[in-house]
């Protein structure tokens, strides 16, 4: 069972994140250490005037963004349960939002800022996350469903369009508006929330009730949404222009979201798709495909997650417009097929339609007979189009035999520090019954990370289950790259865990590879916290104004205008004086997990935490 | 598991705030269609609905619609009534300035301050400490911005701040005695003021020799430490809770001969705080003041670092054209900054719009990241917020 079997609501609509760019690397030239969290050599001596001016001469898309991520005028358009979905009721057009957290310091049940979305290497290359704190369904007149609960999603199923062999409309507004480093990317995401008697819900809704309900049998609801096509409000060359005349607008990226809010089951990952994964294949001659494709088999009937598996050809035509949805490519007569011993046979006809399915989600359901659920299980699953002959004429989609879910995909390791890591590994869906060769390979994540020379070694270590360390073996000085190998009993790999382990700061992207596949079956990014320690620096130093804001805020305050659209950063009256006690809670434990926490970029080490509170508790100590 | 019941609780809130308006409150206000708020006229009443149409041309106009409403010449009897037999640009005081003073209400020891309409004085007093506690950080002074140290004119005087409250303010505060820092202490969820709730905050300089007088709007103040003078107001912030708007909207007015545009050409004007004839080595561009001084060390060099949007030019040059032959012909939209999303439940701080806001007479130091919304909204008393009011940080206790 999963969200894909079970009673679900579905919704489509707006989605937009807020992003601020000016640690990316793809932009900046080497101005900031992002794995320091500090002004790079570029920067520091200049004065925070002329570090701003040099910074905002390339700032990337959007210098002033404050990282809000909300649903944009996203509603409900179908529930129901799988092949009995229904499209008219109370609930249909009720919009739907993910909320930011409530302030751990107070009682009130009002969050007063928005989930967030903060890459955990600065890069965004590969991943990244976005931090909730609670969801809602009806505006805040009539809501119809209010949970409060911090929770958080990642990056999954990131797909870069190949823009070369789409039509020349998206390509021609692709290299015009599509902000670089974002791109024509097609993502998928999953957050959970665990039942509690503190939601709210009205009970006499019937489709929200039928969700709670459905909920309290299992551990809460799961909300599965994918985010594409996405463009920035200005062109590359028009925010230029905007700074260049003094203004400083807002640049967020908007895009659609399909999605489906769910049932999340004890035995399933938080924020990881269930089913058996079929990848898109790009390189196949087909030239429609887009991401991912989900397919889990409960019972007798078949669920497909189709929202990403092919790609929309036309954009919509006016950037923040958002209210209608064009259909994606027609992939003709769609069959889901298996691949068994070299033979590959139907097993039955895929009911998409690309005209309107993002109105059920993305989901189609088949009911099987017995027959097709036996073929279901006898090997690798494909997606594809048959001609009237019923030879195949084109392959959309293969399955990638081994699949790693996990939540562990954003690692932040605090100096001298060991986390567990938790692996499910499945072949074809099912448990695996052979012992399995697993390769872990990290490298540097993005080229900031590379540029700053002290960060070229291994960052972190790994050790198996027993405590056992992995060894690594370099494979690219130039990449900083590293491989290690451990094997896998077929007993253990419902539950694989490995430890990691702090040796140094820095920014790495970590890929498991199963039985030596050509493609990572699994990656994260981990960023190891630099050990900043001022426990030996005299007071009269440390304990300075100056020292603090170089040491600290100073990187803030340059690289991250909407911070001190808040509070002034550099100003040593007003954050001295007259706001450290509230920068003192937002930098503290309670707020770690919520999306208040400061700095919102979460890449603050412990040392600087502590030297920034030790100065407060300091300066506001009477002296004798 | 909880039930929800919002759907009823909302509609009676709505029928009793509706009632409220209509029965206590028929002069005061006017309630504005979608036509009218685009509509440039001089009208004495105030614009309580903000545009249905959400553009910032809209927002420009709405804000000058207050602006003038505020600007109108006041009832002699009643605080924060327009006179419509005068119209705007006629002696005596103007609206805004018969709205209470923070220090009226956050007094000594969180005492209980005079209702509404008592205590009706026309003479703004103004002073270099702040006239609540001198004891109170020095940021609540008369002469200090709120981020910042003070601004000093091209005759080597401070400028001079004062802030207002209407009375639906006024009256949540005072109904829930939240004057006294003792009961604000007690808050354990975030406050939600009324809508139509506004607060007014004003910069004045003292008229000088080389000062055109007839140009600026003027009072006589009470100065600390310099006796009775003539003031001329030089910025005019307006905040104001619509309906509409949860976030508030925030106009933010000055005298167009303040201080030019960085990178302009144009500088052969007389500005109150910019010296076209001294160099930057030795006039540096909004150079901070050093606070806690007795007397200003140099006049401030002050340059506009974001130039006023198009659209706010242009709604200027209409509502300037209506006025001439007024003083308020002398005064410009900055900016009016407004949430672009205000209802969405995920986007409690709406968007505000534009992104920067600043006035170079109350955030000088300040206007490359100043956001009026932005700073608001940490507005908060013992890690509760104060729903964009930083008015609140005046209460004193009665403990």
């Amino acid at each position: 069972m999963s969200y894909l079997n079970s009673y679900r609501i579905n919704f489509w609509g707006g989605i937009s994140t807020n992003v601020c760019t000016a640690n990316n690397d793809d932009v900046n030239q080497f101005m900031v250490d992002p794995v320091k969290a500090m002004l790079s050599p570029l920067l520091s001596n200049l004065t925070d005037e002329q570090a701003v001016q040099n910074l905002k001469a390339n700032p990337g898309w959007n210098y002033y963004g404050d990282y809000v991520t909300k649903f944009n005028n996203a509603k409900i358009s179908s529930f129901g349960t799988p092949n009995n979905i229904q499209e008219t009721g109370n609930i249909i057009d009720q919009g739907i939002y993910l909320l930011g957290s409530l302030d751990p310091a107070n009682q009130s049940k009002t969050p007063v800022g928005s989930p967030i979305m903060v890459d955990v290497d600065a890069t965004g290359t590969s991943c990244t996350q976005i931090l909730v704190g609670g969801l809602q369904i009806g505006g805040n007149e009539n809501p119809i469903l209010r949970i409060h609960e911090n929770t958080k999603c990642y990056t999954r199923s990131l797909q870069t369009i190949n823009t070369a062999t789409q039509e020349g409309n998206f390509q021609a507004k692709s290299i015009n508006i599509q902000p670089p480093g974002f791109g024509i990317a097609n993502t998928c995401w999953q957050l959970s929330f665990e039942y509690n008697q503190d939601w709210e819900y009205d009970t006499s809704n019937p489709q929200i009730t039928a969700l709670v309900e459905e909920a309290k049998k299992a551990k809460g609801i799961t909300v599965v949404f994918t985010m594409f096509e996405v463009m920035t409000i200005y062109s590359r060359q028009a925010i230029i222009s905007e700074y260049e005349q003094g203004n400083a607008p807002i640049n967020p990226v908007l895009g659609y979201t399909i999605g489906s809010i769910g049932i999340w089951n004890d035995d399933e990952a938080a924020t990881c798709l269930p089913g058996r994964i079929l990848k898109s294949d790009a390189s196949n001659n087909s030239n429609i495909c887009s991401a991912d494709t989900y397919v889990q088999l409960t019972d007798k009937v078949l669920s497909l997650n189709m929202a990403s598996t092919f790609i929309k050809p036309k954009p919509r035509a006016k950037r923040d417009d958002l209210s209608t949805m064009s259909p994606t490519a027609d992939p003709g007569n769609l069959y889901l097929a298996v691949k068994n011993s070299g033979k590959t046979s139907v097993i039955c006809k895929i009911p998409y339609n690309h005209t309107t399915y993002y109105t059920s989600g993305g989901l189609v359901d088949i009911v099987l007979n017995d027959t097709q659920i036996e073929q279901f299980h006898q090997g690798d699953l494909l997606l594809v189009a048959l001609n009237t002959d019923n030879s195949i004429t084109a392959t959309y989609a293969c399955e990638q035999t081994y699949r790693i879910i996990s939540d562990d995909r954003g690692i932040y390791i605090n100096p001298n520090e060991t986390k567990n890591l938790n692996f499910n590994i499945t072949k074809q869906g099912q448990q695996v019954t052979e012992d399995l060769h697993v390769d872990i390979v990290f490298s540097d994540s993005g080229q900031l990370a590379a540029a700053f020379n002290q960060y070229t070694e291994m960052n972190v270590g790994f050790s198996d289950k027993s405590g056992n360390p992995i060894n690594f073996t370099l494979l690219d000085a130039n990449t900083n790259t590293y491989k290690g190998s451990t094997i896998i009993k077929a007993s253990e790999a419902k539950a694989f865990q490995l430890n990691t382990n702090w040796i140094q700061a820095g920014l790495k992207q970590v890929s498991l590879t199963i039985n030596g596949a050509e493609s990572a079956n699994y990656y994260m990014v981990v960023r190891t916290y630099p050990n900043d320690d001022y426990s030996t620096l005299p007071e009269t130093q440390k304990f300075t104004w100056d020292f603090v804001y170089s040491e600290v805020l100073r990187y803030y305050y340059i690289v991250f205008p909407a911070m001190s659209m808040r509070l002034p950063l550099n100003n040593e009256v007003l954050i001295s004086q007259q706001v450290y006690q509230v920068i003192k809670q937002r930098v503290s434990k309670p707020y770690e997990n919520t999306t208040l926490l400061m700095p919102i970029t979460r890449d603050m080490s412990p040392g600087k935490v502590k030297l920034l509170t030790d100065y407060f508790d300091y300066i506001h100590t009477p002296k004798s | 598991m909880k039930k929800l019941s919002f759907m009823i609780l909302g509609c009676a809130v709505f029928i009793f705030m509706a009632s409220k308006a209509i029965s206590e409150e028929p002069a005061r206000y006017s309630e504005l269609s979608e036509k009218t708020s685009t509509n440039v006229e001089l009208q004495a009443t105030f614009p309580t609905n903000d545009p249905k149409t959400r553009t910032q041309a809209n927002f420009d106009n709405y804000a000058w619609q207050m602006f003038v409403a505020l600007n109108w010449p006041a009832d002699t009897s009643k605080r924060g009534v327009a006179n419509s037999s005068k119209k705007i640009g006629d002696s005596g005081t103007v609206v805004w300035q018969t709205f209470r003073t923070s220090e009226s209400i956050f007094l000594p020891n969180g005492q209980k301050p005079a209702p509404w309409n008592t205590d009706y004085t026309k003479k703004l007093k103004l002073s270099t400490i702040s006239k609540v506690d001198p004891t109170i950080k020095e940021r609540l002074s008369s002469t200090a911005q709120a981020v910042g140290g003070p601004l000093v004119d091209q005759n080597l005087q401070y400028t001079y701040y004062e802030k207002y409250m209407n009375q639906t303010e006024f009256d949540f505060i005072y109904n829930h005695q939240y004057y006294d820092a003792a009961n604000l202490a007690k808050l354990n969820t975030n406050m939600n003021m009324d809508s139509e709730s506004m607060e007014v905050k004003s910069a004045w300089k003292i008229m000088g020799n080389n000062d055109t007088q007839s140009e600026f709007f003027t009072c006589e103040a009470d100065i600390e430490n310099i006796g009775t003078a003539t003031v001329g107001l030089v910025g005019l912030h307006i905040i104001y809770k619509s309906k509409n708007s949860p976030q508030w909207v925030w106009a933010t007015f000055e005298h167009t001969n303040n201080a030019p545009t960085v990178n302009t050409t144009n500088q052969s004007k007389h500005f109150s705080y910019y010296n076209p004839e001294c160099p930057t080595n030795k006039c540096p561009e909004n150079k901070e003041q050093p606070a806690n001084s007795a007397k200003p060390n140099f006049a401030s060099q002050v340059v506009r670092t974001t130039p006023i949007p198009v659209s706010a030019q242009n709604t200027n040059t209409k509502w300037q054209k209506l006025l001439q032959g007024t003083v308020w012909k002398n005064y410009q939209l900055i900016t009016m900054q407004w949430p672009a999303d205000p209802n969405d439940p995920g986007n409690p701080q709406g968007t505000p719009t534009p992104n920067i806001s600043a006035n170079t007479t109350m955030e000088t130091y300040i206007q490359q990241n100043s956001s009026c919304m932005g700073c608001h909204s940490t507005a908060s008393f013992n890690n509760i917020k104060t729903d964009y009011s930083f008015l609140f940080l005046e209460a004193q206790s009665s403990n």
